[in-house]
């Protein structure tokens, strides 16, 4: 599903220039659900950034699908975004101004669904997270759990085969966090790859398969953890 | 036709939601457009209402007096008179063949004019038929300005000015064919002037005047000299009027011997005031749309700000669309789009609405004096698709630049905004 060779990010800040990213060599096969652990500013972000293409790396070759995402125009990039990518992000990131549906809706517009299947599918997906009382109502008249929960649903829009999670459980307690796990799991058992950036060595724990990160740079689990 | 689809969902669902910061724009610019608009129509009512009026003489002609020579020329003295005789139209008619018309008139001011027991002083004007287009002296229904015939045969007919017929004969209803009496001499009525706005004129206001024929005019006070000539050329030769002017002179020189550099005739070129006219009330005209312009620029700084603070505040917005799969011609339509109908709403409301005031208030009879001299508002086509046009293009840069600036960056830069 992805493979990375030799992937580096610099940032620029003034004259200043970081390196967020080393050389960073990984490869994810189809249906793997992966743990992304690390210190804050290990550029976990950073990499989950670039593989769910809403980044690009400056040097090193990034390949989605066995498709070399460097080579592909900004349409192709968006319509990967909006199909084969669901993106879910620890500050959630929902349009302020719309409800739980027309949240869920955005990804469905773009993909230039029927209004009658995109209301259908909102539904569905906001039932199937538990939200089906709360579809009218706006991010500012929502707990965190719940956002996050519209977010998940969002990203589920268009059934994308690669789940990317940001810390999704970041902003929650440790039971709403849970149930938000859970719903990964769910999600992986379907079939969908998962990739999730997370703080929580429990959460962590449980997952097939943990990637660890130092300094931008992949590390093994023995000198992590040490 | 999917994107397409595309940008028209997104755009009406975000319009929807974001309906309030939406209107306010728009009244923003209905506003401006509202205050463009209106001095625009102003401008446009005077600019027609003052060339209506100064045409009311009639146009595309000079009037030529007689005078005295400053100058000896060829042992003749200095100071003759020279005046011209109603058989001299004929030479002039000859020199100069080009031009539309040479004609000429005689008038006498405070003659006695009486209908039944009322009486008035006015001027008389002896003339030919062809001052009816010449001058706008236009017959109201029913009745005829003096012709031919009249000529020919030293007809006691009469045209009168609508004043004098109101003042002479206030309740007669129909007066074609009422006697008056000039000097105790009777004469016809034949035709009454329809009312005109006339602000020039070279002797009194042809609605306070009197014409009666030239050969009848000149049997009563056996009177031989033109008071003055009238030189008319046709419109394509307007700008050549002082040739014209020029040529009559020599040809007066030859004939009656004196020096054509000698200032001796009196000319009036009213083709040259009425451009000199023209020329102050476009100045006027394009004042008032250079205020409105600026009037309506700083509504269109308002609305690029709009678009630009909603732009910042909406970064976020793209950064998120962006990350969920929006392409980024999608973006930068939809808010061109936004733009362009925001535009477009509170320029066609603005400019409709002004159409319809002023139409309206061409309706209303009012009697005020003003009016005759400001006329009324009006919208002229080319002032409303100029204003379109400039709105159009606002819209188009005040929506695209931003856009295109917070979709250029990658969605992470956009998401990160703060
Ligand atoms: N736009 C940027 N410009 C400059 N430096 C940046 C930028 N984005 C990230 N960085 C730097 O890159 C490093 C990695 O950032 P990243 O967000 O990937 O860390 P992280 O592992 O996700 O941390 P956290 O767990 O706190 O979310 C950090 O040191 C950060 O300061
Ligand atoms: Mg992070």
């Amino acid at each position: 599903m992805i493979r990375m060779s030799n992937v580096s990010k610099v940032y620029h800040t003034g004259s200043i220039t970081f390196e967020a990213l080393r050389d960073v060599n990984i490869e994810i096969k189809e249906r793997e659900y992966c743990a992304v652990v690390g210190p804050s500013g290990s550029g976990k972000s950073t990499l989950m950034n670039i593989i769910g293409c809403l980044d690009d790396s400056s040097t090193g070759e990034y390949y989605l699908r066995g498709q070399k995402v460097a080579n592909m125009t900004q349409n192709q990039l968006a319509d990967i975004r909006n199909k084969t990518i669901g993106f879910v992000f620890q500050s959630f990131n929902l349009l302020p101004y719309a409800t739980a549906e027309e949240n869920v809706e955005v990804p469905l517009l773009f993909a230039g669904q029927s209004r009658k299947l995109r209301l259908e599918r909102c539904r569905f997906l906001l039932e199937r997270v538990g939200l089906a009382d709360k579809m009218k109502n706006r991010p500012t008249e929502m707990s965190g759990g719940e956002m996050q929960r519209v977010a998940v649903a969002r990203a589920l829009a268009n059934d994308p085969p690669l789940i990317l999670a940001d810390e999704p459980t970041g902003n929650l307690d440790t039971r709403t966090g849970g149930a938000i796990v859970d719903l990964f799991n769910e999600l992986h058992d379907e079939g969908r790859t998962i990739i999730m950036i997370t703080h929580d060595p429990n959460i962590a724990a449980q997952l097939p398969r943990q990637i660890y990160m130092q300094d931008g740079a992949l590390v093994d689990r023995l000198r992590a953890a040490s | 036709m999917k994107s397409l689809s595309i940008l028209w969902n997104v755009f009406v669902r975000d319009f929807r939601k974001q309906s309030g910061r939406m209107t306010l724009t728009i009244v923003g610019l209905l506003w401006g457009t509202i205050s463009i608009m209106l001095l625009l129509s102003f401008g446009e009512g005077l600019y027609q209402q003052m060339s209506i009026n100064s045409k009311g003489m009639g146009e595309g002609f000079s009037v030529i007096w007689g005078g005295r020579t400053n100058k000896e020329f060829k042992g003749l003295p200095r100071g003759r008179r020279i005046w011209f005789l109603a058989n001299d139209l004929p030479y002039f008619q000859a020199k100069l063949p080009d031009a539309k018309l040479v004609t000429g008139e005689m008038m006498r001011w405070g003659q006695r004019i009486s209908y039944k027991d009322k009486f008035l002083s006015q001027m008389v004007d002896g003339l030919y038929p062809e001052y009816e287009s010449l001058r706008a002296l236009y017959p109201q229904m029913g009745g005829r300005f003096i012709n031919k015939k009249d000529l020919e045969l030293k007809r006691r007919v009469v045209f009168l000015g609508n004043e004098v017929k109101d003042d002479l004969m206030p309740d007669v209803e129909n007066p074609i064919g009422e006697t008056i009496f000039i000097n105790s001499v009777p004469f016809t009525v034949v035709g009454i002037m329809e009312p005109k706005r006339q602000t020039n004129s070279y002797a009194s206001r042809d609605s306070r005047n009197v014409f009666i024929p030239l050969t009848t005019y000149q049997t009563m006070w056996n009177e031989p000299y033109f008071d003055n000539l009238i030189l008319a050329v046709d419109k394509k030769d307007y700008a050549r009027m002082e040739e014209f002017t020029d040529r009559l002179n020599l040809a007066a020189a030859q004939k009656y011997k004196y020096d054509p550099e000698d200032k001796v005739l009196g000319i009036w070129d009213t083709i040259e005031s009425q451009e000199m006219m023209d020329n102050i009330l476009l100045g006027l005209k394009y004042f008032l749309g250079f205020v409105g312009f600026m009037t309506l620029a700083i509504a269109g700084v308002g609305v690029a700000n709009i678009m630009f603070v909603s732009v910042k505040e909406r970064t976020r917005e793209i950064g998120v669309k962006m990350a969920m799969g929006a392409r980024r011609s999608t973006i930068q339509l939809q808010f061109i789009t936004e733009a362009l109908f925001i535009t477009f709403m509170g320029g066609g409301i603005g400019i409709s609405l002004i159409y319809c005031l002023t139409e309206a208030f061409k309706m209303v009879p009012l009697d005020i004096p003003a009016l005759d001299m400001m006329g009324r508002p009006t919208v002229s086509l080319i002032d409303g698709l100029i204003v379109v046009c400039i709105l159009v293009a606002m819209g188009t840069l005040a929506g695209y630049f931003p856009s295109r600036k917070a979709s250029s960056v990658s969605p992470v830069e956009s998401l990160r905004y703060e």
